[in-house]
């Protein structure tokens, strides 16, 4: 069969169907190969797919691995904060704490009613409402951040040969700071003076309850 | 060739059938698996890959007042083994010299345990034998090497296998009963041993408690992978565990390790057969702290005795001698039949009464009854007991609890004994207000001191403070008793304590017992010991020291008895500087300041 030519005008050209018999012989391979190329297209997108779900398969069970993992390591973090529970008790046991006060020699004695200062615990949010100067009464809470002492009057039952404090050698600085960074410092210490912490040996007890110790 | 084209035909239509039916085949067989048989075949796939997992909870733990632990649980790790996996003799060796290293056991004790071929035993226990004489032997797969192994050494124990590549060890985890104070409160502890892997407890709060601290095991069923791994989309079904509940005591742990020390102290001074002593808060009714000697370390059972693991303070019943003296007094001063200075004639110290005579330790001629208290007089106490009558005496004795259980938590504690009137002797009625002819136990006299301390109002005993299920936080709390009054006369009570304090004064029995710069009101007592079928034991005493400090609001109610002191008998000499050692650290402890006027006056 002659094809026959199209003397239709170039506007209803677009409009004609085109068929395999109609199709010009490169129409023809356009066609196969874009039939091809769907199919690829659909296979690809099945095999990602695919892939996309072995891959996420994959990462629950590694992710699942690495829960169970993480799990085990925390449980044997427990137990080892379990063991570490148990050992801090033991070393509190006033039987250890007086057998070590022997080992360091540590010449340690009750402190008299009157030298007892007692910390006030606080919980930071607690502490961060006290006002600078402010006393508050006893109040011992779970939290632990002690802010403030209140110091009893001390009685007089008997005179102690006071011991000597300890004071840092003073030496002239090699370079001498100026001047006013001196007074900044020292303004700075006497704002922060009255909230020192006491010194640990004029508590009466550990935080526990423990009893701070005879001369013996 | 029709013909031919006929047979091909059939052929064909044949193999076509034949190859219909395969796949016919196939759905039938995939029918009958996948939807006629799925239960079955998916119940026996879930067995391979179901686990069935037990958890088991912890044992609730017991704490002092502040939170201290007292009794807890440290986690610990079992070690097995499969002997069949060191038939090389090197290999065994080489692993029996690393656990002897690290664990209790020897080289040899190892050795022998990791041995795979053993002999089979008959139910009898003796060896077995075949017919021909040889020993009936089996490949062993099972070895239990070392319970309760610490997490440091276990840890040790595997890196070592590893490093050596050695046939690997078992490790299962399990927690360990703990006691982190050791012989502190271990009377009233208790301890636990495990049998077939659980906590038995063998008494003390242990055994009273055990229902309430027992843990109750969990329950985990999974589908899982390979590696042992819990499936996402699997079964998943779990009973949680769940952990015992907690004990709170009203134990102090700082004032008990203070009275531990003094009574190390007393026991080594004295050397005594037993010595106790508790603390009591007498406004409450808390029991503060309560030791004894001899003692064991719940920890280390090489330290176990019969004597020592008995709670003696609640078990053990005495004739208290004179601390039982402020109660007749005290009543007879209520029911105004006496007054503090009213004269009793002590007969210079040797009393005949109805042909039994009875003595005082010193011979007084007069003594007021505040006297009688300070100065100790049978005689005295005997002739008040007297005026009272015997109907009064037993009710006094009776009223401040004597006879009647304290109902503390102790898997053992007597009553006591005090006979009713219809059964004394003509002589009861002088012996019993002495603290002869009755029986108390230690917890008896505590608290009826706690009487004497808190205004004439006995308080019951406490010494479980709370029970906290950990779980839930949720809080059982063992509410305070009312406290009944005692006295009639407010008075009466007072003029008791007025000359219970003069024991500690000057010209009373038990200046030892004083503390510098507070008010000590107490009582001693010394009292023969009665053996059972030889009458009172020549040279045995009990001697005791009950009081109470600051006298007038007192912090506390102290006991020391201490059974035959080696040296010295009398309970001021004894049982007083024991006294005054933990009374005066308690106070500082409680931070109760000394009386200026007190402190100059001395």
């Amino acid at each position: 069969m002659l094809s026959m030519p199209n003397i239709q005008p170039g506007k209803g050209k677009k409009s004609r169907i085109s068929s395999p018999q109609t199709a010009r012989p490169g129409n023809r391979i356009g066609t196969k190969i874009a039939i091809v190329f769907k199919a690829a297209f659909f296979i690809a997108v099945f095999a990602g797919i695919i892939n996309s779900y072995i891959f996420l398969n994959q990462k629950i069970v590694e992710t699942d691995r690495k829960i169970a993992a993480g799990n085990k390591e925390i449980h044997q973090i427990d137990r080892e904060i379990e063991r570490l529970r148990i050992h801090r008790e033991t070393f509190r046991s006033w039987r250890h704490i007086s057998k070590m006060m022997g080992v360091f020699n540590l010449d340690l004695r009750m402190p008299q009613s009157g030298q007892i200062c007692k910390l006030t615990v606080l919980s930071v949010e607690q502490a961060a409402m006290v006002p600078f100067a402010y006393t508050p009464p006893r109040q011992v809470t779970a939290q632990t951040v002690p802010v403030q002492t209140v110091r009893q009057q001390p009685v007089q039952t008997e005179v102690r040969p006071r011991t000597p404090q300890r004071t840092a050698v003073s030496s002239r600085p090699a370079v001498q700071p100026r001047r006013s960074t001196v007074n900044r410092v020292r303004r700075t210490r006497e704002v922060r003076r009255p909230v020192r912490p006491p010194a640990r040996r004029e508590t009466a007890q550990t935080r526990n309850g423990y009893p701070l110790f005879d001369a013996r | 060739m029709s013909n031919n084209n006929g047979a091909i035909r059939i052929r064909m239509s044949l193999l076509i059938a034949l190859l219909a039916f395969v796949p016919v085949l196939l759905i039938g067989r995939l029918y009958y698996v996948q939807i006629h048989d799925h239960d079955r075949y998916l119940k026996k796939a879930r067995q391979t890959y179901t686990t069935k997992k037990q958890t088991s909870g912890k044992r609730g733990e017991i704490f002092d007042c502040h939170g201290n632990l007292l009794a807890g649980n440290a986690p610990c790790v079992h070690i097995t083994a499969d002997p069949s996996h060191f038939r090389n003799d090197a290999a065994r060796t080489k692993m029996a010299y690393i656990l002897a290293k690290h664990l209790p056991g020897t080289l040899e004790e190892y050795r022998y345990a990791l041995r795979p071929v053993r002999q089979r035993r008959g139910k009898d226990g003796k060896l077995k034998f075949k017919a021909d004489g040889t020993p009936d032997t089996y490949t062993a797969r099972y070895a239990m090497l070392e319970r309760n192994v610490s997490l440091e050494n276990a840890e040790k124990i595997r890196k070592a296998v590893s490093v050596n590549k050695l046939p690997r060890l078992y490790l299962s985890e399990d927690y360990m009963r703990t006691y982190p104070k050791g012989s502190m409160l271990s009377n009233v502890l208790g301890y636990t041993n495990v049998v077939n892997d659980e906590d038995i407890p063998q008494g003390g709060l242990e055994k009273k408690f055990n229902k309430t601290m027992i843990a109750e095991n969990g329950k985990e069923i999974f589908e899982r992978t390979r590696g042992g791994t819990p499936l996402d989309y699997g079964l998943h079904q779990s009973q949680a565990c769940k952990d015992g509940k907690n004990i709170y005591l009203t134990i102090s742990e700082p004032i008990q390790a203070i009275l531990e020390e003094a009574l190390d102290e007393a026991y080594a001074k004295w050397t005594p057969k037993t010595i106790y002593a508790a603390l009591v808060d007498p406004k409450t009714g808390n029991i503060l702290a309560m030791a004894q000697r001899p003692t064991f370390n719940p920890n280390d059972r090489t330290t176990f005795r019969p004597e020592a693991a008995r709670a003696r303070i609640a078990e053990d019943m005495l004739e208290p001698g004179s601390i039982m003296k402020p109660f007749s007094i005290g009543k007879a001063l209520d029911w105004k039949v006496v007054t503090p200075d009213t004269m009793i004639d002590c007969e210079n110290g040797k009393w005949m009464y109805m042909g039994r005579p009875l003595t005082d330790s010193h011979a007084y001629d007069q003594l007021s009854v505040a006297q009688v208290i300070q100065k100790s007089s049978n005689i005295g106490t005997a002739k008040v007991a007297l005026l009272l009558g015997k109907e009064r005496v037993y009710e006094a004795l009776r009223m401040f609890g004597f006879g009647t259980k304290t109902k503390l938590p102790f898997a053992i504690e007597m009553a006591g004994k005090v006979l009713p009137p219809q059964r004394w002797d003509g002589l009861t009625i002088t012996r019993m207000p002495i603290g002869y002819s009755v029986q108390v136990t230690p917890l008896q006299m505590l608290r009826a001191y706690c009487a004497l301390a808190n205004n004439g109002l006995l308080p019951e005993l406490r010494l479980i403070d709370r029970i906290v299920d950990p779980a839930t936080g949720q809080e059982t709390k063992f509410d305070i008793a009312q406290p009944v009054q005692m006295f009639e006369r407010p008075d009466a009570h007072r003029q008791l304590v007025d000359m219970m304090t003069l024991v500690t004064q000057k010209g009373g029995t038990a200046r030892k017992a004083a503390i510098p710069g507070y008010e000590v009101a107490g009582k001693t007592g010394t009292s023969r010991k009665y053996v059972a079928g030889h009458g009172y034991a020549a040279g045995k005493y009990f001697a005791s020291f009950v009081g109470f400090v600051p006298a007038r609001d007192p912090a506390f109610v102290m006991l020391v008895t201490v059974d035959e002191p080696k040296g010295a008998s009398y309970g001021g000499t004894v049982a007083g500087p024991t006294f005054t050692k933990v009374g005066a650290q308690v106070l500082k402890l409680m931070n109760i300041p000394p009386d200026l006027t007190l402190l100059n006056r001395e």
